[in-house]
């Protein structure tokens, strides 16, 4: 009997007839959703979620991570969340003998759907573009990838986000007055630090790790409230008293903070781009700014949003490129001292234009 | 006559900044950068435009024909048996075509790495506590 019911509760997904095998999926989407007591309700760059699951300790961390901001607009994005073979949700399984997410990502480009499969630790989203419905299925209450609780639910929001006129690219942000620049750069090269550098001396920020870039007039919107320093940038920040900093740090060693613990006042809405940064720890003594080319520029900012967000990738790479093309580029040279730094940007983007 | 080429699929995407070409392959993750020549011929090739057809002189012509040998090593294009559109104006190479590949751009893939690649799963791996 208990075999039966586990038998009925798979679900196998193959590379052959994969569209169907989602279908069938999303078939039982209104049942799973509703069972789920823990609800998350809230705008996410103009758009609402609303996120259900029975996994209370997932809405809570995601409620923390992700910047809420609308006004939303119509219509509303479902997510389910569960635990495979736990209640009603399926276990799902995947038929062939390997998963090639390029193959499969090439599959479902021209669908409705999209998938991130991680056959490691059992980690599946899936995305309805259609319906505006994700499933998120784990292993476990905690069977997500170690990276999920700085940017939860990142896929899923960018399947849908991706649809409106835009992308999330792998760029942090600062601003005043409503106008601002994009950061990007490799890892040490101070993005983190220079964004902190700012909202602790007065700019604004829609984000430091992801933010969503709207096409047109090039726009900057919030998606997340994390931000992430080492404990050497903890130091050199000030920061070590400071009450937002946790006693553990994450798994990349370094400490997550949330913008609405740290300075709340630093949150804003939108950013109106007139600037891509791309900040170098440079050591000289002053901060100072230096035009670099487009090109450049577009591969400092596109391979790791490009590499890190499966299933839209071809379109990530289109809007980084039409930033890199839209926007001024400028190396950014950071000096030591962080309120210089700070005072160097808010200087260059007052001369901005409006 | 030579052959003509197009892109080798979905996978390859590339943009233009003010002459030069960035390229992508998704599925390996690779990046190309071309010079304004080998822009300017990329864009010729994969418009199907045989390579031994578009220098203004012999030599040039040939250069075209390693720079096409070039790219389809790269698996970047494949011959194509479409139509060779109408003859174009020739391309006065003004430098080498060049490609420069971004072995280095793994450095710039900055934390929360994915997965693991291989054979398999065609999709460079993520360097771990990076960012």
């Amino acid at each position: 009997m208990v075999a039966e019911v586990a038998v009925k509760s798979d679900l196998v997904l193959g590379p052959d007839r994969l569209v169907d095998d989602i279908g069938a999926l999303f078939q039982r989407f209104e049942d799973l959703f509703e069972r789920g007591s823990a609800v998350l309700d809230l705008p996410v760059a103009g758009c609402r979620f609303q996120v259900r699951t029975e996994i209370a300790s997932y809405v809570r961390f995601a409620e923390r991570a992700i910047f809420a901001s609308g006004p939303a607009g119509a219509g509303i994005v479902r997510i389910a969340i569960g635990v495979a073979g736990r209640g009603d949700w399926p276990v799902l399984r995947w038929a062939a003998s390997h998963y090639n997410e390029r193959e499969i990502e090439s599959v479902l480009a021209p669908s409705r759907y999209r998938l991130h499969f991680m056959p490691d630790i059992g980690f599946w989203q899936l995305f309805d573009r259609a319906t505006a419905r994700g499933f998120q299925i784990m292993a476990a209450p905690d069977g997500f990838p170690k990276w999920d609780p700085g940017s939860p639910l990142r896929n899923l929001i960018q399947w849908h986000l991706g649809q409106t006129g835009g992308a999330l690219l792998h760029a942090g942000s600062l601003g005043i007055d409503g106008k601002g620049v994009l950061l990007a750069g490799a890892g040490g090269s101070g993005k983190s630090g220079t964004v902190l550098s700012g909202i602790l001396h007065g700019l604004e920020t829609v984000g430091d790790d992801y933010v969503f870039v709207r096409r047109g007039p090039l726009t900057a919107h919030p998606v997340f409230e994390t931000l992430k320093q080492d404990p050497a940038g903890i130091r050199r920040l000030g920061l070590g008293q400071h009450p937002a900093v946790p006693q553990d740090m994450n798994w990349q060693g370094k400490y997550q903070l949330f913008l609405r613990e740290l300075r709340p006042a630093a949150r804003t809405e939108a950013l109106s781009l007139k600037a891509l940064l791309l900040p170098a720890v440079s050591g000289k003594d002053r901060t100072s700014v230096r035009p670099v080319s487009a090109r450049d520029a577009f591969l400092a900012l596109a391979p790791s949003g490009v590499s890190q967000i499966p299933g839209d990738r071809s379109l990530l790479y289109a809007t980084a490129a039409d930033v890199a093309r839209g926007l001024p580029c400028y190396r950014l040279d950071l000096g030591p001292d962080p309120a210089e730094v700070a005072a160097t940007l808010l200087e260059f983007i007052m001369g901005q234009q409006p | 006559m030579g052959m003509g080429f197009q892109v080798s699929g979905p996978d390859v995407v590339y943009e233009s900044f003010g002459g030069d070409l960035v390229v992508l392959n998704l599925a390996t993750g690779q990046y190309f950068g071309l010079n304004p020549s080998g822009a300017e011929l990329w864009t010729a090739i994969t418009e199907g435009h045989r390579p031994r057809e578009l220098g203004a002189t012999p030599e040039e012509s040939q250069m075209a024909e390693a720079f096409a040998a070039e790219l389809q090593a790269l698996g970047l294009i494949v011959p194509s048996e479409a139509a060779v559109p109408a003859t174009r104006q020739p391309i006065a190479i003004s430098e080498p075509p060049s490609i420069e590949v971004y072995d280095d751009l793994s450095d710039l893939i900055v934390a929360d790495p994915i997965h693991d690649t291989d054979a398999e799963a065609g999709w460079p791996k993520m360097p771990e506590n990076v960012g």
